[in-house]
């Protein structure tokens, strides 16, 4: 596999403006503007029917926004279809494979058909199987293999044309635990090789480790999209640390609360944790540091305080089944 | 007891209720049943036109309604009752119906007798019409009930292999597949038990005096005479009165079998896993040393041709039965021609071998197109692969058009045998006779039109897509006909003719329109 081009310029991979598409009269998505960044892995995130599939399949050319302009690597995708699925690969949901083929027979029609010659094709397919860990399958039926392997079978997939974007959608959904770690651990492979990966995905936790950005979207609207860091950090107004102690973990509070700087300082219940929240115009997370380091607490971490994705994707969405 | 009574009686009105709500909501049983009403104001408004030409214009109408309902029960025979069950295991919920609680006779009897109980709706609500026919002459009440409880009789059997072809098969196709194959002989076995039996009486001038002989020509004739069309034709005969005739007895009995059957098997299938529907057919691995030569290899320069080739039509395997097949009809051909009995005189005439082979060898080659066509788009919705392929940086009429030259491929031998026997003595010349005769190209034309009706329904429909086109095809000749017999009343055979050519224009123009809506249906299916 060769690493993706790595661009000069900071143009991104992916531009949404402004996009509205409909289904049957009801809004699927709602003026949707977003980018993607080159290289980097975007989550994707939303409850269901909040408008993931329909932005992806507009994305990879498969529908056409009804209002709008999509750029893939600055191709129109409506307008330079053929320039845009040259440089993308898309998973869709379900697995998308031809169940009476090998895994090998799969892969060598999708390389014949992006237009590799037979050698190109021995070689990629050699390393795709090697990348996705499926070498010793290769000879297997898919239908014969577990939702696991037809996974990475369909990952595969994508990667023969080697892309320059990877659009995943729900690629660890139905998967156990083990198969999404392993294909958490694949993606992570990805970017390292310079492959920009758009994915969209439930399993919160998996993104919040592995995404640099993140896209919210809910009942068709964005409603955050930016790094996953500023999506993390707890406070709107000021920053927050988190205080773990040793030994005695009570009565701290008051110290703490004496600092100069320091606005609010909360022991987490049942726990030898203390949540302190700063005015960052009067104090930086060394003096904090140092003024906690002056009062003698036996300090066990100290770490900047983030929400999990879970809180953030809960306070952005809505209550309610779609 | 009382209570097992109650819950296996609450599970099959369950079952029973859902499938006719069901089916109430669905567009299709409501077009059916418009469909079928319009047939029959056609055949009326027909009769109507041509009341001068045949003396009892009731038993006319009766007979064309009675026909067209048997094609009509024989098509749903295949689509509609054939995949009771497989749909169920199709979906995985055939399964979570044995864990409701619902036993094997619940399922089965809930499930089928929902859909004799429609389809005997839809046959009964013609009865009103049907007996305007007494009125308009020549046609008693008593042959209307008998040839109603004929067609009630084989609706029942066809119900009931449909529901066993089902329970035995894991797929709606193969259901389907295993029905139309059933059918096949049900249709034939009669008319060979009668030409058997035509055989012994004439050509071995067998009596019925000798009570073996008899036995085997009663056995014969009422092998004959258990086919809907037999007892048809018999029941609107001219004097005809109600008896339980082998049809209706046979016919019944058959379907009690097939239930019986589908009981018992069920029991076993139930326990099977949730569906895998992917099969190779008859391509074998790379890794089978002994079937190399009928494994796929590395895919070709043109990847979708491969595909196909392979995948969908059969590959090398499925090239060379279909060289057999063709070899087998030339020598059936051939078999035909000789004398039964040794005739120092005669000599074989090649020119009828050869037409014989070039009548049955045309249509079999539609046939087999159209059911390549009934795969070719329909596996790819099914697999769910569209959306892969249309992602291909290929526009789509290139991805349709490389689909089917890899089916054409494989159906080749069906081109190479007609091309072969224009070769063959006699061939070219009956093909120039033909050439020249609007009604060959009218007939060709229709098998275009069965070819393409087939991939444009296995767009729109789960199952069933060949049958329907088959039925289309026929519905759509019958109609022709018809029209042709009504407008060439009074007038000449050369506007017949014209007539003939032109609703072959018109069908070739059908064709051509069926390319552009697979064309734009394609990326709309992919968007999914």
């Amino acid at each position: 596999m060769s690493n993706a081009k790595s661009s000069g310029t900071a143009q991104p991979v992916i531009e949404v403006d402004d996009v509205v598409h409909s289904f049957k009269g009801r809004r699927a998505l709602d003026h949707v503007s977003f980018q993607v960044m080159p290289q980097s892995l975007h989550g994707f995130v939303g409850p269901n029917g909040a408008g993931k599939t329909t932005s992806l399949k507009i994305i990879c050319t498969l529908l056409r926004p009804q209002f709008g302009v999509v750029k893939v690597f600055g191709h129109d995708v409506v307008d330079e279809q053929k320039q845009v699925r040259r440089k993308i690969g898309f998973m869709p949901d379900h697995f998308s494979t031809y169940r009476q083929m090998t895994v090998y027979e799969y892969l060598d029609f999708f390389a014949a058909a992006y237009g590799l010659s037979f050698s190109q094709r021995t070689r990629v397919i050699d390393e795709v199987l090697a990348l996705t860990d499926m070498d010793g399958r290769k000879n297997d039926l898919i239908s014969g293999l577990s939702r696991g392997m037809q996974q990475r079978t369909s990952l595969a997939r994508v990667l023969v044309n080697d892309p320059d974007l990877l659009l995943l959608d729900e690629p660890a959904s139905g998967l156990d635990p083990r198969a999404r770690i392993e294909l958490m651990e694949i993606l992570k492979a990805l970017r390292s090789m310079g492959k920009t990966i758009f994915i969209s995905s439930h399993i919160l936790s998996e993104l919040a480790e592995l995404c640099d950005s993140v896209t919210i979207i809910d009942r068709g609207k964005v409603k955050y999209s930016g790094s996953m860091h500023g999506l993390l950090l707890t406070s709107d107004e000021h920053p927050a640390f988190r205080l773990t102690v040793s030994g005695e973990a009570d009565g701290w509070t008051e110290h703490l609360q004496a600092l100069a700087g320091v606005l609010k300082v909360e022991q987490l219940e049942g726990r030898p944790e203390y949540r302190i929240e700063f005015d960052e115009t009067r104090l930086d997370t060394n003096q904090l540091l140092q003024g906690i380091i002056g009062l003698n607490i036996p300090i066990s971490a100290f770490a900047e305080d983030k929400r999990h994705l879970n809180e953030a994707f809960m306070d952005l969405t809505e209550r309610g089944v779609r | 007891m009382l209570q097992r009574v109650l819950s296996f009686g609450r599970g099959i009105s369950a079952l029973f209720f859902r499938s006719l709500r069901t089916e109430s909501r669905s567009l299709r049983m409501h077009l059916l049943w418009l469909l079928l009403l319009v047939v029959i104001y056609f055949t009326l408004w027909i009769v109507h036109e041509t009341t001068t030409s045949f003396g009892a214009p009731g038993l006319y109408f009766f007979r064309c309604v009675m026909y067209l309902n048997a094609a009509f029960v024989t098509l749903l025979g295949v689509s509609f009752f054939s995949t009771v069950i497989s749909e169920e295991k199709e979906e995985d919920t055939l399964g979570l119906m044995t864990m409701a609680g619902i036993s094997a006779l619940g399922i089965l009897l809930g499930k089928s007798t929902s859909r004799l109980f429609q389809v005997s709706l839809l046959l009964a609500i013609q009865y009103p019409f049907t007996l305007l026919a007494v009125t308009m002459g020549g046609l008693m009440p008593v042959q209307i009930a008998s040839a109603y409880t004929s067609l009630l009789a084989y609706t029942i059997l066809l119900a009931n292999v449909g529901l066993l072809c089902s329970v035995a098969c894991r797929t709606n196709r193969n259901a389907s597949g295993l029905t139309t194959f059933w059918l096949v002989g049900y249709l034939s076995i009669p008319a060979f038990a009668y030409a058997g039996r035509m055989y012994l009486l004439t050509e071995l001038q067998w009596t019925t005096a000798n009570p073996l002989h008899n036995l085997l020509l009663t056995s014969l004739d009422w092998i004959a005479r258990s086919t809907i069309i037999t007892d048809l034709y018999e029941a609107t005969a001219t004097g005809h009165q109600f008896i339980w005739s082998p049809q209706i007895v046979s016919n019944t009995l058959g379907g009690l079998i097939c239930f019986l059957l589908a009981l018992g098997l069920f029991g076993f299938v139930a326990k099977e896993p949730s569906t895998d529907t992917s099969s190779r057919g008859l391509v074998a691995r790379r890794t089978n040393r002994h079937l190399r030569f009928f494994s796929a290899g590395r895919a070709w320069s043109l990847p979708l041709v491969w595909k196909d080739f392979f995948f969908t039509a059969g590959g090398w395997a499925g090239l060379i039965i279909r060289c057999l097949l063709y070899a087998g009809l030339y020598t059936l051909c051939f078999a035909a021609n000789r004398p039964w009995h040794a005739n120092a005189g005669y000599t074989i005439r090649w020119d009828d071998v050869t037409h014989g082979f070039q009548f049955f060898a045309h249509p079999l080659l539609a046939i087999d197109i159209a059911l390549c066509a009934s795969r070719v788009f329909h596996d790819e919705i099914r697999g769910q692969t569209l959306s892969s392929l249309l992602m291909l940086p290929e526009s789509t009429l290139n991805l349709v058009y490389s689909k089917i030259f890899g089916c054409a491929i494989a159906t080749f031998p069906g081109f190479l045998a007609l091309a072969v026997s224009f070769c063959l003595p006699g061939g070219l010349e009956f093909l120039r006779e033909l050439g020249d005769e609007p009604g060959f190209w009218w007939w060709l034309m229709n098998l275009l039109f069965l070819i393409h009706l087939t991939a444009i329904y296995s767009l729109y429909l789960r199952s069933g897509a060949f049958v329907l086109a088959l039925g289309t095809m026929i519905g759509t000749m019958i109609f022709t006909g018809f029209i042709m017999a009504l407008l060439s009343i009074g007038g000449g055979g050369n506007e017949h003719q014209a007539l003939l050519g032109l609703a072959a224009v018109g069908l070739g123009l059908i064709c051509a329109a069926c390319h552009a809506i697979i064309l734009l249906r394609m990326p709309s299916l992919g968007q999914r």
